[in-house]
Formats: structure tokens, sequence, C-alpha cells
């Protein structure tokens, strides 16, 4: 190795000279490398711009499956958030009526089915013997009376409407206004209620239930007097056409009470 | 840049032709174009090296790895296409730059990358494949010698720059990361500095 004596002189200076400029902690002019940060910049700009791609790709493969997920879980939070509002919903409805109608409620049951037929107005709720129902009980809803339990089954009742021709309800003026009379179905989505003639009704009234027939409770509201129908010349009664308080057509929840 | 020719007149013989550089090149061996043109691709080769070191540095600090050095695969380079005293002083020319980007002290790099192309020169002299056990060879020899000039300067310095936490997560990253670097970078190297000369003319 001796002709490498000088090869290691020259590495030996180089080494020496680094030990003096370290050493004495030599720092180059900033200025200088001015010259080439432009190159050094596109390098970094290059680099960043590349992660950034890289990132999003990524971030958008992690974010799609995310949203997806996040869907699932969005439909089966509405899911139960439907079924949280409807029983809301329906205890709400329990309470105004406990409050408002009648202290001795059943429960709250589902309209299942309604009579096909236009001339009868018919429900079917999902409460039968096994829940307490029997027959008689009247069905309300916070709006106002719905009809009686007229079948039982162990499963399913069914509530003969304030419209159907076959049901009767005893009717009296809201607010102690006087009078009893009886309201009678009349197909497809009205009553026709008797009064005495001396009753003074007009149209606008509202009708609640009364006393009368024993099996609704007194003052459940039942529906506003839409045209007083002019007396006859043999007339012992006054007839009125009441609107029913209840749009049965949209019933969904309906509440159960025990019969006087 | 540097021609081995030119250099060769205005160095010295002595340098030239002594010590590792035994097998040293002929006159063929020099870069193959001079002018403008020559000059031209050296200065697209240092801003690509430059541009380049600083995209592999930032993406592999955001990866919490160590970047390919390819400063060093830089100074291999001369070191195989130089005159070895003179591949010597350009290593440390090359280190110096590397230093002036650091923006640090001057002198570290420049010292770490002669102390690498002086292994390499070494590899050069008594290993005569030119195939990939000569290219892992010289990777490795370099990253050695580079950090043993590391550490020896460090020492000098009673610094404490060199630890062993550091060696044991940095050096093999880089390491692997300077290899698999150099084929690729060797294009470019071959492209702005010239082509490596063959065996027959190193024999020249």
């Amino acid at each position: 190795m001796t002709g490498a004596r000088p090869l290691w002189l020259v590495f030996a200076g180089l080494l020496l000279l680094s030990m003096v400029l370290t050493r004495f902690q030599v720092v180059p002019p900033t200025a200088l490398r001015s010259f080439t940060a432009p190159a050094s910049q596109v390098g970094i700009v290059v680099a960043d711009n590349l992660r950034r791609a890289v990132t999003t790709v990524t971030q958008q493969r992690d974010l799609r499956a995310e949203v997806t997920r996040l869907q699932q879980q969005n439909d089966v939070l509405r899911q139960r958030n439907e079924l949280l509002t409807r029983e809301a919903s329906r205890l709400k409805q329990l309470d105004i009526i406990t409050r408002t109608q009648a202290p001795n409620a059943v429960g709250i049951a589902q309209v299942i089915a309604v009579d096909p037929s236009p001339l009868l107005s018919r429900l079917t709720l999902n409460r039968g013997t096994r829940d307490g129902v029997r027959v008689r009980m009247p069905v309300t809803v916070p709006g106002g009376l719905v009809g009686q339990i007229t079948g039982v089954s162990a499963r399913q009742a069914t509530v003969v409407s304030l419209v159907d021709p076959e049901s009767t309800v005893g009717v009296t003026l809201q607010g102690g206004g006087g009078g009893r009379g009886l309201a009678h179905g009349v197909p497809p989505d009205r009553l026709r209620a008797e009064f005495s003639r001396g009753v003074p009704i007009k149209a606008g009234d509202v009708l609640v239930t009364s006393s009368l027939g024993g099996v609704y409770p007194v003052g459940v509201r039942v529906g506003k007097v839409e045209k007083v129908l002019p007396l006859g010349p043999n007339d012992v009664n006054r007839s009125v056409i009441v609107k029913p308080a209840v749009d049965l057509g949209v019933v969904e929840d309906v509440t159960i009470l025990e019969g006087l | 840049m540097l021609s081995r020719r030119g250099l060769g007149k205005r160095g010295g013989g002595r340098l030239g032709s002594g010590g590792l550089g035994r097998g040293g090149l002929g006159p063929r061996a020099s870069l193959p174009q001079r002018g403008p043109a020559r000059v031209l691709r050296a200065v697209v080769y240092a801003a690509l090296l430059i541009a380049v070191q600083g995209l592999l540095s930032r993406l592999a600090d955001s990866a919490g790895i160590a970047a390919p050095d390819l400063f060093l695969l830089t100074a291999v380079a001369l070191a195989w296409r130089m005159v070895p005293a003179w591949a010597l002083v350009a290593a440390y020319g090359v280190g110096l730059g590397q230093d002036l980007l650091g923006g640090g002290v001057l002198g570290l790099h420049a010292a770490g990358l002669a102390g690498a192309v002086l292994l390499v020169l070494l590899i050069r002299r008594y290993v005569a494949d030119s195939g990939p056990v000569q290219i892992v060879l010289s990777v490795i020899v370099a990253v050695a010698g580079e950090w043993l000039t590391f550490a020896a300067l460090a020492y000098w310095l009673r610094s404490d720059l060199i630890t062993v936490n550091l060696l044991l997560t940095t050096i093999p990253t880089l390491l692997l990361g300077t290899l698999l670097a150099y084929p690729l970078w060797e294009w470019a190297v071959s492209w702005g500095i010239g082509p490596r000369p063959g065996p027959q003319e190193k024999l020249a």
C-alpha cells in the first residue's frame, strides 16, 4: 500500500480541514443558499403535492367507507327514531287522554285494518282480550271520540266508529249549554244528531259525549255542528249534521278506555 | 465539471497516477463531451440532484424514515469515474455543497463524503466485478466510510451527534434506500457526469 500514501495524505488534509471548519463552526453565508433555493423548492413542492395526493386518495377511500358505515348507522338510527317518536306520541296521547277524557285508560292500540265498505266505518285494533280489552269499551284519541269496541278476539278488537250507521252516541252541547241528543252515524263521514226542538243549537256548536247510554265518559269531544236541518211541520226533534272531531281516515293510534 | 484529463494536467501527475488509482482511467475514460454542453449537463445534474434529494427527504421525513443519500451516490459515481485523489477532492466539494444546502456547519458532510470515497476507492482497486456485488459493496462501504468519518468528527468535537439510537434507526433505512436508489440514480449520473469507464478503458 505504499502507493496509497498520497491518497491517505489527501484524505488526511481534507479531514483536517473539516476538523478546523467544524471546530470553529464555520457557517456558509445565507446568500449562497439563495442560488440553490429554487431547486430545493421544486423538490419540496413536488414532494408535498405527492404526499397530499396520496393522502387525499387514501383519505377518500377511508371516507367512502366511513360514509357507507355512517349511512347504515343513520338508517338504523332513523328507524329507531321513528319508533321512539311513535312511542313518545302514543305516551303523550295517553297522557292527554288520561288528563282530559278519562283516567282509566286500558292502553294504546294501533289500527291494523279498516272496513273496506263505503257504507260502514269499522276499525280493527291490535289489542284483544289478552290485553284486557272488552266489548263496549270506548275508543278515543286526544282530538275526540272514535267509537266503541263491538267485537274482541284474543289479539284483535273491532271498533264501530262514530260515523258507522250502527253507531249511536249520546251527545250534548259543550259547556253545559243544555239539551241531550243522540247522534247516529251517517256514512261516509258525518253524524246526524237529534235534539229536542227547544235546544238552541246552531252551526258551529261543539258536541261532546253525554252520560246517555252509559257507554262513554262524559265530555269527550264528538264533533262540530256543520248544518242545522230545517224543521218540518211534523218534526218533534231538531236534526243537525255533525262533522266528527276526529278524521277517522288518518287515525293510527287510539286509546282504549275502561267502560263505565 | 471536472475533466479527468484537465484535472490531471492541473493537479499534477503524482495524484493522478499513484495510490489507489493504479488501475486509473486512461484518456478514453475522460468525460464524453467538453465545452458548454458538458457544463450545462453538469449544472442540470446538480439542479436535479438538489431537487430530487429535497423531494426524497421531504417524503421520507413524512414517513419517518431516512431518505436515500443521493449526494453519497454522486460521490461514489465520482470515485468510479475520476482519478482517485481528485475523486476525493471532488467528493469533498460535493459534501461542501451538501453542507451549504443544509445550512449547517461547513465540513461535516464534506469529510463524510471524502471518507466514503476513500473506502469506495478500495473497492475500485480490489473488486474487479462490475455487477451487483460491486454495486452493493460500493454503497455499503460508502455508507460505512461516511458514518465512520461522522463518528470521528463527532468525537473530535466531543459532540453527541452520533448516538446508538441514531445508528440503529437511521443507518438501516438509509442504506436500504440508497441501495435501491443506486440503479436509478446511476442513469442520471451517466447522463450528467458521464458514463462509467469499462474494463478496457481502465486497462488502457
